[in-house]
């Protein structure tokens, strides 16, 4: 590992444990979750499918991931190695999933190797994506289980066990982070605020919709145009997003 | 939550689902007692304030009060589209109300509970559950009431217009051990994020409110016997344009609805 990804990966985690900000905000934690991954793992593409306590899974982050992904992991949370990982772990006879002894709860799928019915839409869509391979890792803590972290390649190659191995460790900063979040606040059940990240991204989603159609740009166009006025402003996606919407915002394209 | 409750929860959230009873004055009283209250309603949002089911009597009268004086939990919950938890109206925080704390009081209520029925950005109502002792409400009655929120949300906005149905809730997911069948019913596809993506667009394109945008999506794919999320993709994509006058069912005429370009 070079010396620059190490540095790099050790901000990654000190970010991850730090929930207790004043400001804390589920959604752009989860989002933050996902950037890192792509951005430090050996991986095309990371997304955080979350479930509140008894609900079907959804994909939360990353906001912007383009038609293709959107698609994918649209289908992702219907079936596939998500929803396998997220239900159970591993499933012991996924051809192309060597087992590996130090993450026994990895689903990893070599998608060129799978017959196109096995999980409905996800291999063909995956594989139409230009994708290889797909890792799920869950991110559960003391049996409760929140979701899962699903990485994408596109190289032929499988994922390292070390980008394996790290992408879990995130997951696991993660979850730590988000279950510690809940303990600290008095009245915030797990569900309730798993819930409010799903209602949040909603709400990002309604306002890329209509900076859309105001500026007459495509829905990643408008996204960008929102998280550009959200950094400058210093202030949190989802209150932007909400000022769209409610007061009639439009930030400069 | 003890098993017998899950089972409880389960068979409420079954009634809201497409093609069940829908909440009546037994759901609400069931309804209650799962949730450990002594009573609940469910209201529309606070400006036309209907008020849809209750449990009895004295709810009818807490939100006949917040209606009078236009201030409370419900009114909190519904605008703000966050939970209003009050354990005690006795303590200064639910002293804001200053009028409806002392009102509700004297109507022999000490805790009020007012959760959201939203949808991102839509504001649909609220549930609003009283207590006559003043006691918190526990996580799991929380998390429960926060599921019925989310199911109660989705019947309201579904029988606005005719349900649209999707063709991938056919295919569902295949049940968890831990899961009961109501979780992987998936009716509407209000979960995909191009649904929302694509209301936004409409909202401006017809100069009407989010809710009425996803209500022209859902009547437009109902009456071409389309997947929402299809229709949906095919709005942010600018393939399709809709018109603000195509509601109800049956082919919605007009040049208006032109559909180039569908796959």
């Amino acid at each position: 590992m070079n010396p620059e990804r190490e540095l790099s990966l050790a901000d990654a985690f000190v970010e991850l444990a730090d929930t207790l900000v004043d400001e804390f905000d589920v959604i752009d934690f989860l989002q933050q979750l996902s950037v890192r991954c792509a951005q430090l793992l050996d991986v095309s593409a990371a997304a955080v499918l979350l479930a509140p306590d008894g609900e079907p899974l959804r994909p939360v982050a990353p906001f912007d991931p383009g038609s293709a992904l959107a698609e994918l992991l649209d289908a992702a949370a219907d079936a596939g190695p998500a929803l396998d990982c997220h239900l159970g772990g591993a499933p012991p006879d996924a051809p192309g999933a060597p087992g590996d002894p130090d993450a026994p709860d990895v689903t990893r799928v070599d998608l060129l190797g799978q017959g196109p019915d096995r999980w409905g839409e996800f291999v063909p869509l995956a594989r139409r994506a230009g994708y290889t391979w797909a890792s799920a890792l869950p991110m559960r803590l003391r049996g409760e289980r929140l979701g899962c972290l699903l990485l994408l390649r596109t190289d032929p190659a499988p994922p390292s066990s070390t980008d394996v191995r790290l992408g879990q460790a995130l997951a696991d900063a993660a979850t730590i982070g988000l279950v510690h979040e809940q303990t600290l606040r008095a009245h915030r059940a797990t569900g309730a605020q798993l819930r409010g990240a799903l209602h949040s991204r909603i709400v990002i989603e309604q306002a890329k919709g209509i900076l859309a159609a105001r500026l007459g740009m495509g829905v990643d166009e408008a996204f960008a145009v929102l998280r550009r006025h959200a950094r400058s402003n210093s202030r949190r996606l989802t209150e932007v997003a909400r000022q769209v919407i409610d007061e009639g915002l439009v930030p400069a394209a | 939550m003890v098993a017998r409750e899950h089972g409880e929860l389960a068979e409420l959230l079954a009634a809201l689902e497409a093609g069940g009873k829908g909440p009546d004055a037994a759901w609400t009283v069931r309804c209650a007692q799962i949730l450990d209250m002594d009573g609940m309603c469910v209201s529309t949002q606070a400006d036309s304030g209907e008020l849809l089911w209750f449990s009895d009597e004295l709810s009818t009268r807490l939100d006949d009060l917040q209606f009078t004086l236009g201030e409370g939990p419900s009114y909190e919950a519904g605008e703000h589209g966050s939970m209003s938890l009050t354990a005690d109206l006795r303590t200064s925080s639910a002293r804001r109300w200053t009028a409806f704390a002392p009102g509700a009081e004297e109507l022999g209520v000490r805790s009020v509970f007012a959760f959201p029925l939203r949808l991102g950005a839509i504001s649909v109502g609220a549930l609003t559950g009283y207590r006559r002792e003043p006691r918190p409400l526990a996580d799991e009655s929380v998390d429960a009431a926060l599921s019925l929120c989310d199911a109660l949300t989705l019947h309201l906005l579904s029988t606005l217009s005719p349900p649209a149905r999707s063709a991938r809730s056919a295919r569902s997911a295949r049940p968890g051990p831990y899961e009961n069948e109501s979780t992987h019913n998936r009716p509407s596809g209000l979960h995909r994020a191009v649904v929302h993506q694509a209301s936004g667009m409409l909202s401006v394109e017809l100069g009407v409110n989010l809710a009425t945008a996803l209500d022209r999506l859902r009547a437009y794919a109902f009456s071409h016997n389309r997947p929402i999320v299809a229709v949906s993709r095919d709005v942010v994509a600018r393939r399709l344009q809709l018109t603000a006058d195509c509601s109800g069912p049956g082919p919605c005429p007009g040049p208006g609805h032109s559909e180039s370009g569908n796959r």
